[in-house]
């Protein structure tokens, strides 16, 4: 009896040693104030000339349109809680957790979704563009 | 007491069927390696549906035995800190499920991982990090949810019960009844994976004990997602210190967050339909 | 803590449990296809089990280069049946899923977009000039769409009409909606590119699937309505009385309609498909969401052949100055080339014609199918084509030989009765019926266009409507249709057979007299409504305003039209020949005949 009690004592002291290591890191992690890595995607030339053909393509959870020195891009990830949207006949996006709504412009239309979807920053990079999401 | 003995034997299934699972999963490719489990491997999808259903049973019979230890009164046979550490059994026992939810990576799974992302990081200061920590960054694989699934919150869950039940292990027999009793549910009724994309304006569900969180969420800010948990749980954890009228009040108050709950969880079937 | 009976039961459930369990092992084992479980480089299961060669159509499309989920959708990771073919597609290319089709990434995006906006998928000139006719829009124009009409949830009369008759040559319409007029796929890219399912053959072989579209593939829709598809290949519909009147020549069409054999379309009689014509703009569009077929159709005699008398169509450049990509693309495919300095004919909107090329002096139209090229004959600059007076003629005003005619059509609505309805995928209360007292074969009439030019016009809706019981009108209709039949004759018609005929002039049936000192008309059957009219006509010769047709602008002869047309016809029966003197300077002749100088008598019928 005093072997499972000893056990689980010893259980429980290495369970909160690493829960406190662990949580402290977490917590350092966190007041560390180093702000999230800023998720960039690639859109080379070839790409944004594909979307331009084809009027629009989805890469990497981005919707690419416009012409290709000048593209629109749509981050396709809902503004309610960040899962990805899908495109719905007759134009706009459906999001499959929550039933939000976009128009086709990314405008929210209904359901809980806040704000329109996000349009990343783009920087041109050689021929291309690199898009910032935030 | 059978119903917490055979609870704990359902956990022993249920670790020992993960245990066996584990080969077969693939953190790259979780849906396809487990559909090959499914369609491909002699008896695979019948070790998946022990594993499943004695986890599921786990669940609820740790939830059935809470029910009974409260309305038995016998809550109070605990100490305090066996008591909230009890309480705490079922958080750990859905975080635990929760994963393997997530192993599974198939739409429904990707839609959860990032609802439940979101709800990590609405938790003030540390959200992000622990969020970070638990699930995994956007874009990566499931590897840390795989590890805080078998890792983590099992050993958690182990523990817990294992100081609730005061021993180590489950007894033998209660073991075999678990066992046998999965083994049959197994065959009776398989356990399905969802596509791998979502069907054009479907909504997705996600796992059934968290339906009611999920309907929640069509209403409610993203904190409710812990909020109404952790709500609850200190609503049951406060139980065991009070007695008469406020024990009656504070049951009344864990019976009406779960009439809302079943409410919400029927709010999000109609919704889906 | 367990007693005995409860062991036993669960025991005995632990039993069956894991007896279900066997079974189900026992059927996945049995089940489970055998295959390799990767094509085109990705996991693709449908391939553990479709593993018969006669399932590969083998080319762009091959089985191991796209695998089946690509085009038909499912599950391609799941391994049993029931899970692999949920949310399968069955017809690929279908426009509800074509942009995860056909149109998916990769594949035929901009071909699926075109077509989504093209005609053949919005059928908005159907919608808007059905709409006009039951009086519920002001003209016959509009951009509604006909999925949109299917959308309404409480539709007026005239789309409840085309949701029961129209709606079924419609690329939106599904497949399994469609009735027996339509045989084949028909919901999309299928209607033209996927061959016809053969009937029968269990298990079916994979249809193929074709660029190179042939014309059975048009005839399913377009043996309806004008019938150009029927014409072209010289069939003529008929109501059933009428079938044993044409003997010899009678026949059936495909769909089991009766015909009567007639002379078929002279690019047909050449061996030429409808692609070998019709540009992929015309056919697919090109991305603008245009009103009328004849907006969207580019080609024109005159890319072919030359125009007439120099005039703006029959533009031409070199494949230098060549951007369209799809006929760049469709050479590619092909493995053809041309030279950047060859010359190239253009469409109306400049799309070029690639399988018609310079050769010698002339041109010549390449097969986009099988067969040699063909000689393309340039329109000799004589003096039929240049004739004083007949500069706004289109070709096809006096080259189209005949076309279905049907000048009694009665549309009534039935609330007693039931119909398939394809807005709503089932059978539903309410009837439309269309009946007639026979259709003829003729040479057309003549209209003038928007645009100032004459084409060929028939009686597109010369009819009774009576849609009360629908909620709708109740009434008559008299208005013509102008179209190319697609019945281009190896002659022209001769001058007779419009100066002298009141059908060509829009009069309809009846007698024409030129002997008084005003052109009379005596109809065969008067209108109810008009006694001066024929029943069968959109003018007569004392109308104030000109017939109405189906399109804005669209109007028969005028009355100073009439008058002129007919001046001429009083001298044409002796003055045949187009170089005879007295057409160098109609007025100068007309003035000679007017002071006695000559002696004409002339009488006919229409």
């Amino acid at each position: 009896m005093s072997s499972r009690r000893d056990f689980l004592g010893t259980a429980w002291a290495a369970a909160g040693a690493g829960a406190a290591v662990a949580g402290a890191a977490v917590l350092g992690k966190a007041l560390s104030g180093s702000p999230e890595e800023a998720r960039t995607v690639e859109l080379p030339e070839a790409l944004l000339k594909r979307a331009e053909k084809d009027g629009s393509l989805v890469h990497e959870g981005l919707l690419v349109r416009g012409p290709a020195t000048a593209p629109v891009v749509l981050d396709l990830t809902c503004t309610h809680l960040r899962c990805r949207v899908a495109p719905v006949e007759g134009g706009g996006f459906s999001c499959p957790c929550h039933g939000s709504r976009y128009d086709a412009e990314g405008r929210p239309v209904s359901g809980p979704a806040p704000k329109a979807l996000a349009r990343p920053h783009l920087t041109r990079a050689g021929s291309g563009f690199t898009a910032r999401l935030s | 007491m059978i119903l917490g003995r055979l609870t704990y034997g359902l956990l022993l299934v249920a670790v020992l069927s993960g245990l066996a699972l584990a080969p077969f999963w693939s953190a790259a490719r979780p849906l396809e390696s487990l559909e090959t489990l499914n369609g491909a491997t002699p008896w695979g999808f019948w070790l998946r549906g022990v594993h499943a259903l004695s986890s599921w049973g786990f669940l609820l019979g740790t939830l059935a035995h809470l029910v009974e230890v409260l309305s038995k009164k016998t809550d109070g046979r605990l100490s305090p800190g066996v008591w909230w550490r009890s309480v705490a059994l079922l958080p750990v026992s859905i975080l635990a499920l929760l994963g393997g939810f997530l192993m599974r990576g198939d739409a429904e799974a990707q839609a959860a991982l990032a609802v439940w992302r979101e709800v990590s990081a609405s938790i003030p200061v540390v959200g992000r990090a622990l969020a970070a920590l638990l699930l995994g960054v956007p874009g990566s694989d499931l590897a840390p949810v795989a590890l805080h699934h078998a890792g983590t919150f099992t050993l958690l869950a182990w523990l817990l019960t294992a100081e609730h039940g005061k021993t180590l292990a489950p007894d033998l027999r209660s073991t075999v009844l678990a066992a046998l009793g999965s083994f049959a549910a197994a065959g009776l009724l398989p356990v399905s994976l969802g596509p791998a994309i979502a069907p054009a304006g479907a909504l997705l569900l996600g796992p059934w004990y968290l339906l009611g969180l999920q309907g929640a969420l069509l209403h409610l800010p993203v904190t409710a997602g812990w909020l109404l948990p952790l709500f609850l749980l200190a609503v049951v954890g406060l139980v065991r210190h009070v007695d008469g009228r406020w024990r009656t009040t504070l049951l009344a108050v864990a019976a009406a967050w779960s009439a809302g709950y079943l409410a919400f969880t029927v709010r999000l079937l109609l919704a889906a339909r | 803590m367990f007693r005995t009976r409860s062991l036993v039961a669960l025991l005995l459930l632990a039993l069956a449990g894991l007896l279900a369990a066997l079974g189900r092992e026992g059927q996945r084992e049995a089940t489970r296809g055998r295959g390799s479980d990767r094509a085109g480089g990705k996991v693709e299961r449908c391939v553990t089990c479709h593993v018969r060669p006669e399932e590969d159509q083998g080319g762009a499309h091959a089985r191991a280069a796209v695998g089946c989920s690509s085009c038909h959708l499912g599950n391609e990771l799941a391994f049993d049946k029931a899970r692999a073919h949920a949310g399968m597609e069955p017809e690929p290319g279908a426009l509800r899923t074509v942009s995860r089709t056909c149109g998916r990434a990769g594949c035929h995006v901009r071909e699926a977009r075109r077509v989504s906006t093209s005609l053949m998928a919005r059928a908005s000139g159907i919608v808007s000039v059905n709409r006009w006719v039951f009086g519920e829009i002001p003209e016959p124009r509009g951009t509604a769409t006909m999925a949109e009409t299917l959308a309404k949830a409480d539709p007026s009369p005239a789309e409840r009409h085309l949701g029961k008759l129209c709606a079924g040559c419609h690329l939106h319409t599904l497949r399994e909606n469609r009735d027996d007029a339509i045989h084949g796929n028909g919901s999309g890219c299928a209607s033209c590119h996927v061959a016809r399912k053969l009937p029968g053959a269990v298990p079916r072989p994979h249809p193929a699937i074709d660029a190179r579209v042939t014309d059975d593939r048009c005839l399913g829709c377009h043996s309806r309505s004008g019938r150009i598809a029927l014409t072209y290949e010289g069939l003529h519909e008929v109501e059933k009385d009428q079938a044993g009147a044409c003997g010899d020549a009678a026949t059936t069409l495909h769909d089991g309609r009766p015909a009567c054999r007639a002379e078929a379309d002279v690019h047909r009689l050449a061996g030429l498909s409808c692609i070998d014509c019709h540009l992929h703009t015309d056919l697919m569009g090109d991305g603008r969401a245009w009103e009328h077929s004849e907006e969207q159709v580019e080609i024109t005699c005159e890319a072919c052949h030359g125009p007439a008398r120099g005039g703006s169509e029959g533009k031409e450049t070199t494949w230098s100055e060549v951007t369209d990509p799809i006929s760049r693309d469709l050479l590619r495919q092909r493995g053809e080339t041309r030279p950047p300095d060859e010359r190239v004919r253009l469409g109306r909107r400049g799309t070029p014609l690639w399988n018609l090329r310079p050769s010698g002096a002339g041109w010549v139209t390449l097969r986009k199918g099988q067969g040699v090229a063909l000689a393309t004959k340039q329109t000799p600059i004589d003096p039929n084509h240049v004739l004083p007076g007949h500069e706004r003629l289109t070709c096809s005003s006096c080259h189209a030989a005949w076309a279905p005619t049907c000048s009694t059509c009665h549309t009534r609505y039935e609330s007693d009765g039931r119909q398939w309805d394809f807005a709503r995928s089932a059978e539903t209360a309410g009837r439309w019926v269309e009946t007639s007292d026979g259709y003829t074969a003729r040479p057309p009439a003549l209209a003038v266009r928007a645009d100032g030019r004459i084409a060929p016009a028939v009686p597109g809706m010369v009819m009774d409507l009576d849609a009360t019981a629908a909620g709708g009108p109740k009434g008559s209709r008299r208005l013509y249709s102008s179209f190319d039949p697609h019945s281009t004759g190896k002659k022209a018609r001769a001058c007779e057979s419009c100066h002298l005929s009141s059908w060509a002039l829009g009069l309809g049936t009846g007698t024409l007299s030129l002997t008084g000192s005003r052109p009379a008309f005596r109809p065969a059957t008067p209108a109810p409504d008009e006694p001066r009219m024929a029943s069968d006509a959109w003018t007569h010769l004392d109308a104030e305003h000109p017939g109405v047709g189906t399109r804005v602008g669209l109007r028969s002869l005028d009355a100073k039209e009439l008058r002129r047309t007919l001046a001429v016809g009083a001298c044409v029966s002796c003055h045949k020949d187009a170089r005879d003197p007295v057409w160098k300077d109609f007025e100068a002749s007309n003035a000679r005949l007017a002071i006695g100088r000559t002696r004409c008598a002339f009488s006919t019928k229409g």
